[in-house]
């Protein structure tokens, strides 16, 4: 084998992943189990209300990472570095997992207390578009093979995507919905005892976020690694056989 | 149904798709480590 293959090293991880992964994943146990078992029941809606402490803090993190999307996506057309491309994709597949199980958790929360599993209130239909525009965003990406013209396109769609994203949020408020108001907009509408159940969850989903973004990101890198590594052991293989 | 019945449902449902999501990742990344290593790669 050729000396300069030899002589290639595998990138390690970032080396706060892992604690960052054990960190997270301790914080979104406790955050959980404060939800779950501590937190009182609503007045209102009993039990039900505990739903709350994994559909916001999931709603939250996908529209944070569609913003980072957003930022990374300017950042990559700026600067034309590769890593902005390659955190955009993985924060944008990130937030779209983020998206769709806030789709279904509010659907398994509106079963119960609206009496149906769907209905197209301006805030589940942005949010569904939400979700489309970003699944578009993935496959774009999945079948546009060159790198290039990838990484272009992806910006252009992570930045006009991302106009959607207030229209998700301020839905409730421009248009007479079904679905609540923001929670933690409404004057009294949430109490200490229960925003301090929703911060935990906010900030262990946070972590969880955070980590697996970098971790798809490391995983990313190392896979277009291996792809460019095959690349040059064919062209030396083939340099060598045309010398032969 | 229980009201119950909801809140298991949600809970359950997170922690499946966000561990499975990241046991899929380790998985990747174990794969990639492994395939950069056959390739010539030396930590």
């Amino acid at each position: 084998m050729n000396n300069e293959v030899i002589s290639r090293v595998v990138p390690p991880p970032p080396r706060w992943l892992r604690p960052l992964g054990w960190i997270a994943l301790l914080g979104f146990v406790a955050a959980q189990a404060i939800g779950f078992l501590i937190s009182a029941p609503d007045r209102d809606m009993g039990n039900l209300q505990k739903i709350m402490y994994v559909h916001v803090p999931s709603a939250w993190v996908a529209m944070l990472g569609f913003f980072v999307v957003f930022v990374l996506s300017i950042a990559f057309l700026v600067t034309r570095r590769e890593d902005h491309d390659r955190r955009a994709a993985a924060t944008a597949e990130v937030s779209v997992l983020f998206t769709a199980l806030t789709l279904v958790l509010g659907s398994i929360w509106g079963r119960p207390t609206w009496g149906i599993w769907w209905t197209w209130d301006p805030r589940l239909t942005s949010t569904a578009i939400m979700l489309l525009i970003y699944v578009g965003y993935l496959a774009l990406r999945a079948f546009t093979e060159d790198e290039d013209r990838r990484a272009r396109w992806s910006a252009a769609v992570g930045i006009l995507g991302f106009l959607n994203v207030p229209i998700v949020y301020f839905s409730v408020k421009w248009w007479r919905t079904l679905h609540q108001v923001q929670t933690i907009d409404a004057a009294g509408a949430i109490d200490s005892a229960y925003a301090l159940a929703l911060l935990l969850n906010s900030i262990a989903f946070l972590l969880v976020f955070v980590w697996l973004v970098a971790l798809r990101a490391h995983v990313a890198r190392l896979e277009r690694l291996r792809e460019s590594w095959i690349e040059d052991e064919a062209l030396v293989r083939t340099g060598s056989e045309a010398h032969v | 149904m229980s009201e119950w019945f909801y809140i298991w449902l949600a809970f359950g449902l997170t922690w499946v798709v966000v561990g499975g999501y990241a046991w899929r990742l380790r998985g990747r990344q174990v794969a990639a480590e492994r395939g950069l290593g056959q390739n010539g790669g030396v930590r």
